[in-house]
């Protein structure tokens, strides 16, 4: 049971990671960005090759990897979504071209590492258990929650308590009324989404090393999950994110203890759907339900 | 057919029957992604009914399971849409990809479904049969969009605020194109099915999801034929690029991805706006005779239009308007002034069944105030509106702006569009005088073929009231209709004001304008603080000291217009 | 005057509509063409006409792992075939892109429009369902090299495959498992989400009651499930498991193993043919010590060519060989056989002679393939040692 609550943390862990990149730019922006798991892949891809080729060790490859992110980010931002900026059906269209900016990335990847699975060298990351009070965890388990919770937190300070964060909450309150006050919302805007993807691209080389390897699919698998983490959090709320991706991880491990199995793909998407019936801003979410 | 070509040629026309369930959702401007939980449910479920043996000995049995599928897809579409159709844009998205999932894990986990194994079928469905559906589908489309439902799902699309004030009903409206779609992902399920023969809970997943909202934007979903032309193209460029003889896996990825890119970019309207655009422009040319002769009379000068008692409404501890009374006789033009944030706006949005009042009661042309139904049932009982901020139809013409306005005067065209009535004509050409007429009333006849962006300031405000003025109303609401008028334009709009009152038309006029409403009204009522602190004949009203005192509280923060 | 056109174009909708309504019976006639048939018989046939082969493999997309290693097994045996001469061979060679639509064009090209004697392919089963019917009606000879589900052969007379179905691969790693390791109570982990795998699982669960090994947990997945921790906790949990067998295609194998092995799970690990590549050893790196394949060929087996075809596989395409390379690769020979037996590369005669196939002596070891179209061969169990496979002795 214990054991199973804790699994449910973990794999929560990963849910989180993957949503909290996602919902920022929500949060702020009111963009879904459908690129997000095409920029996670390439995270993956990118830190498979980071640590082959140059040997980069965990705590230099994660900046490393979050600089690439953050050039995507820019770049997206600068292809997919500032052209639409102004236009009536600016949402909608952002969701289609983040669909291709994401389509065009994950050939792109294709085109560079082929179609067959990518691995972190063997022995990459030491493969360790430990034993808490009959709870076994393993060192990946633990870096994996571990580096969530720092990434959490350290977003959590830099929106509440940088400039940058200040100047991003302005535009996520009232973009007008942002530039009115001499925010440069051009900047917030890259900004956000050099964060966001910078966020996507670590949680993705997490998961290839947590998955011991990456394929193209390895946003995609997670996407949907994804959608459901910053519905019930509530979209954009990034405490939201974490609670809800453990909430759906920890459900998952009780479905599967309690259950059967078979209908653990289910729990996800019905807690979605009951929270977006019931409660639509989401379990945290403090924005308000807005038209896209 | 093609030798070698047939199955080449018939997932075009699959993939434009997925694409138009699609596209009927996102005409009406409703981003639902169900659409695979439809054609999923569908597929199975006619597999329960279709009959393994030729129908007379040579009928195709995919005849028994398209209704079926069509059915199950709209009866599925309806039970979904009854709690998530309040949903806008992303939360509606996620929400129906949702279902979608859960009916793709359902069918992988079920005992009758085989499972992830699935079912393998005799391949009934021939590519006539397909290339039949959706022609039949094109036609439905073709006709649809000048009809007054067309108009409908447009004028959702594009406002749905707007839409409700105009008659509309928006969450009809809405419910229908979700059910229609539903009916056409059924109809695309059980064809793919029988067309293969073979049926996957996998085939019908987020990536079909994706295929047919990419097919439906790339084709453009304003016009009927985007989802064949979107379809075509999608086919075709994989085809070319093997042509040419670029075979490389990632080249076909990279080249949708940028092509998507770029109409999205550069093509807001999809692949068949530019189709559209290679043909002439056709002007719209203006009948020679406007007279429409058979709207309602409007009610006798005096008779009550609307009587109101004690209301009030209130955003939790702000109070926005306290106690209002209001009557209104036929033929009047009453005139409602008062600072920023005095509750005017508020007002007029309860008399209009924008918003419901917390506090009061009464009716308005019969039609109890905070009843449920939203704005369409005041717009249909004869109020008509225009908006402080103006609500247009970005993406149609002037012309159609004002037709969407003759709603509520008009009977449905589509059904008898379908089978060629004349009489569907006759009421169509009917509409097109009545909204003709209104354009030349407010002088914008020359300029029925353009966007409403393209006008200027002062334009768009007499459009407006062209589309309220196209519902015949009995009672037309205006608010703040000269604000950024210049003087001669303003004066003009009064001269027009004046000339309706004298059609007998009653007119509740929100202004800034003190002199324009003296011009204009027959009484005046003033508000401050959510609250009506005079009320009487303009001249006199102006000239009340706590009119004045209010007023000269806001002159000191500014409000050039009052001069 | 309107009135009639518009009820003379209902009447012509009307008559489409009835004739679109009705299923048109009839398959062609196959003509046999005498250019394709030679002179000499076995070694010594020659024809004069180019002998055109599809194959339709799944190169992009999902099943892509697969495609590849089949695209360039059966290129290296064509090469081959054709160096040797009396025949000459001309392969084309399609993309499904894993998908049913694109998998039924690319035999509607090869059948049509290309006019191929013999289809080698397609990939996965899913699409054999619905692919192989119009080889059938078509009469065209298609021989499967990977489709392994149950049923396969019974779509047709025109219908064979050289792959190993997974029930003959289970039935014998399970019993060989049992005995070298003696197994007795086991836990079967399985994808629900995946045709194949969920195929195999059927096949287990028969073979597990065969053998009378009890199976104490039961769990499933989804293909793109990251996290198995909560299944892999129930078999934790149970502290007498002496194996775990999987089902899972290699995206899930991966993560799952490692998974285990690093949650203690000591186990052995049991898998079908899906796990016979070298690929997936590599991935899994330390965690695939142990596990235990069943297959239709290993690198490590002395069957005729086989060291040969390794070398030369690996020199010419710089990786090595797996299952799927070695299954095309052997596709190719048994089609070059069928065609010399009568020295005729006529549809019809390779559908006959596919059909009677005997004991062919192969780098999958003797295969024979019956007129059911069937395949009969030795699957081969292997342990991974060191890295590399090893066959399992019984």
């Amino acid at each position: 049971m214990l054991q199973q609550l804790a699994n449910g943390v973990f794999a929560g862990s990963i849910y989180a990671l993957f949503a909290i990149g996602f919902t920022l730019v929500f949060g702020i922006l009111r963009q879904l960005n459908l690129a997000h798991p095409a920029i996670f892949t390439g995270g993956a891809f990118v830190g498979i090759e980071l640590a082959t080729r140059l040997g980069l060790p965990l705590w230099a490859l994660v900046p490393a990897v979050a600089a690439v992110g953050a050039l995507a980010g820019v770049l997206l931002e600068r292809v997919a979504f500032r052209p639409l900026a102004g236009r009536d059906d600016e949402h909608f269209a952002g969701l289609i071209s983040s669909v291709a900016f994401g389509g065009i990335l994950i050939a792109a990847l294709q085109a560079r590492y082929g179609t067959e699975p990518r691995s972190f060298p063997s022995g990459y990351f030491p493969n360790r258990l430990f034993e808490f009070g009959g709870i076994s965890v393993t060192l990946m388990q633990l870096v994996t929650l571990g580096l969530a919770l720092v990434l959490m937190l350290g977003l959590a300070w830099l929106v509440s308590s940088t400039p940058m964060g200040r100047a991003m909450r302005a535009v996520a309150e009232n973009p007008r009324a942002a530039k009115v006050l001499g925010v440069n919302a051009g900047l917030v805007t890259s900004g956000t989404y050099a964060l966001s993807s910078a966020l996507g691209t670590v949680a993705g080389a997490l998961l290839a090393l947590n998955l011991g390897q990456a394929d193209r699919d390895l946003g995609a698998s997670i996407e949907l999950i994804g959608f459901a983490v910053i519905i019930v959090g509530g979209l954009g709320s990034l405490w939201g994110a974490m609670a809800a991706g453990l909430i759906l991880g920890i459900a998952e491990a009780m479905t599967v203890s309690y259950f059967d199995s078979t209908w653990k793909g289910l729990v996800p998407f019905a807690l979605l759907f009951v929270i977006l019936v019931l409660r639509p801003r989401g379990l945290f979410g403090a924005v308000k339900v807005r038209e896209v | 057919m093609l030798a070698g070509y047939d199955t080449l040629i018939t997932t075009i026309a699959l993939g434009a029957i997925l694409a138009y369930s699609f596209h009927v959702v996102l005409m009406a401007g409703q981003l639902s992604l169900g659409q695979a939980g439809f054609a999923s449910l569908a597929a199975y479920t006619s597999t329960l009914f279709v009959p393994d043996q030729p129908l007379f000995g040579s009928l195709s049995p995919v005849l028994i399971g398209l209704p079926v599928g069509a059915a199950v897809g709209a009866a599925a579409a309806l039970l979904l849409g009854l709690p998530v159709l309040r949903l806008r844009g992303v939360f509606l998205a996620i929400a129906t990809l949702a279902f979608g999932e859960m009916v793709r894990v359902f069918m992988t986990n079920a005992e009758w479904t085989n499972g992830a194994l699935g079912l393998r079928l005799e391949k009934w469905a021939t590519i006539d049969l397909v290339w039949l559906i959706l022609a039949v589908l094109t036609y439905l489309f073709w006709r649809l969009g000048p009809s007054r439902t067309g108009r409908a799902f447009a004028a959702v699309r594009e406002d749905e605020l707007a839409a409700g004030s105009m008659g509309v009903d928006v969450v009809r409206t809405r419910m229908t194109s979700f059910m229609a779609s539903g009916a056409i992902a059924g109809v695309y399920g059980v064809l793919f099915t029988y067309f293969f023969g073979r049926i996957t809970p996998g085939a019908f997943d987020f990536s079909m999801t994706v295929d047919g909202l990419v097919t439906a934007v790339l084709g453009g979903y304003l016009i009927f034929f985007g989802p064949l032309l979107g379809a075509g193209f999608l086919t075709a460029v994989p085809e070319l690029q093997e042509a040419l003889g670029f075979d490389a896996g990632w080249i076909h990825p990279l080249l949708t991805g940028v092509l998507l890119l770029a109409v999205v970019l550069y093509l807001p309207g999809g692949l068949s706006s530019l189709a559209a655009r290679l043909r002439p422009r056709r002007t719209p040319t203006p009948p020679q005779d406007t007279a429409v002769d058979d709207l309602r009379p409007l009610p006798e000068p005096g008779s009550t239009v609307a009587r109101v008692r004690g209301l009030g409404k209130s955003y939790g501890a702000v109070q926005a308007v306290r106690d209002v009374d209001i009557d209104l006789a036929s033929g009047e033009v009453l005139g409602v002034i008062g600072p920023n944030g005095a509750g005017k706006t508020t007002l007029i949005n309860m008399l209009t069944g924008l918003e419901p009042p917390t506090a009061g009661e009464g009716d308005v042309l019969g039609v109890a105030l905070g009843s449920r139904g939203g704005a369409h049932r005041y717009a249909q009982a004869g109020v008509s509106r225009t908006f402080q901020h103006s609500k247009l139809f970005g993406r149609l013409t002037v012309l159609d702006n004002v037709l969407v306005g003759t709603h509520v005067v008009s009977r449905g065209t589509y059904g008898r569009r379908l089978v060629w009535l004349p009489s569907a004509r006759r009421d169509e050409r009917r509409a097109t005088r009545l909204a003709w007429a209104q354009l030349r009333r407010v002088g914008l006849a020359d300029k029925a073929g353009l966007r409403p962006a393209t006008l200027s300031y002062g334009d768009q405000r007499r459009l407006e009231i062209a589309r309220a003025l196209a519902a015949h109303p009995t009672l037309l609401v205006l608010d703040e209709p000269a604000a950024g008028m210049n003087h001669v334009e303003a004066a003009e709009l009064a001269e027009l004001i004046r000339s309706l009152a004298e059609d007998g038309i009653t007119v509740l006029l929100i202004e800034h304008n003190v002199k324009m409403v003296v011009d204009t009204c027959t009484r005046l009522v003033v508000m401050n603080f959510g609250e009506v602190i005079a009320e009487g004949e303009p001249r006199e009203v102006i000239s009340d000291p706590a009119v004045i005192e209010a007023y000269l509280g806001a002159d000191e923060t500014g409000e050039p217009e009052y001069a | 005057m309107r009135f009639k056109r518009i009820s003379g174009a209902a009447m012509a909708a009307a008559l489409l509509a009835a004739s679109a309504a009705c299923v048109s019976e009839g398959t062609e006639s196959t003509s046999s063409d005498d250019s394709l048939v030679g002179t000499g018989t076995g070694a010594d046939c020659e024809i004069d006409e180019t002998v055109k082969v599809g194959a339709v493999l799944s190169l992009t997309e999902a099943a892509a792992f697969a495609g590849g290693y089949q695209q360039e097994g059966i290129q290296l045996a064509f090469e081959e075939l054709n160096a040797a001469g009396g025949i000459t061979y001309e392969l084309i060679v399609e993309d499904d892109k894993t998908s049913v639509e694109d998998s039924v064009i690319a035999f509607e090209k090869v059948i049509n429009r290309d006019k191929v004697s013999v289809i080698v392919g397609p990939t996965l089963s899913n699409m054999a369902f619905t692919t192989f019917p119009d080889a059938e009606s078509a009469g065209v000879p298609a021989l499967g090299i990977s489709t392994t589900a149950e049923g396969i052969p019974d779509l047709g007379d025109y219908i064979f495959r050289n792959s190993l179905p997974e029930e003959v691969a289970l039935a014998a790693s399970i019993p060989a498992a049992k005995e070298t390791l003696g197994i007795e109570k086991v836990a079967v982990l399985y994808d629900s989400a995946d045709e194949f795998t969920a195929s195999a699982y059927n096949t287990i669960t028969d073979v597990l009651t065969d053998e009378g090994i009890e199976v104490v947990v039961e769990e499933s997945f989804e293909t793109t499930d990251t996290d198995f921790a909560a299944q892999l906790t129930k078999v934790k949990e149970r502290d007498d498991v002496d194996a775990v067998i999987l089902s899972a295609l290699p995206g899930a194998t991966v993560p799952l193993v490692t998974q285990a092995r690093s949650l203690d799970i000591t186990a052995p690990i049991i898998g079908g043919n899906a796990f016979n590549s070298p690929v997936l050893v590599g991935l899994l790196a330390d965690a695939a010590e142990g596990l235990i394949v069943g297959g239709a060929w290993s690198a490590a087996s002395d069957t005729t060519g086989n060291a040969e075809f390794i070398t030369n596989y690996t020199e010419k395409y710089d990786r090595a060989p797996d299952q799927f390379a070695a299954q095309a690769y052997t596709a190719a020979y048994m089609i070059d056989q069928a065609i010399r037996a009568d020295c005729d590369a006529n549809r019809e005669a390779i559908k006959d002679n596919l059909g009677q196939i005997l004991e062919y002596d192969s780098i999958l070891g003797t295969i024979s393939l019956d007129e059911s179209g069937e395949v009969s061969q030795e699957p081969v169990v292997q342990i991974v040692e060191n890295g590399q496979f090893k066959l399992l002795e019984g």
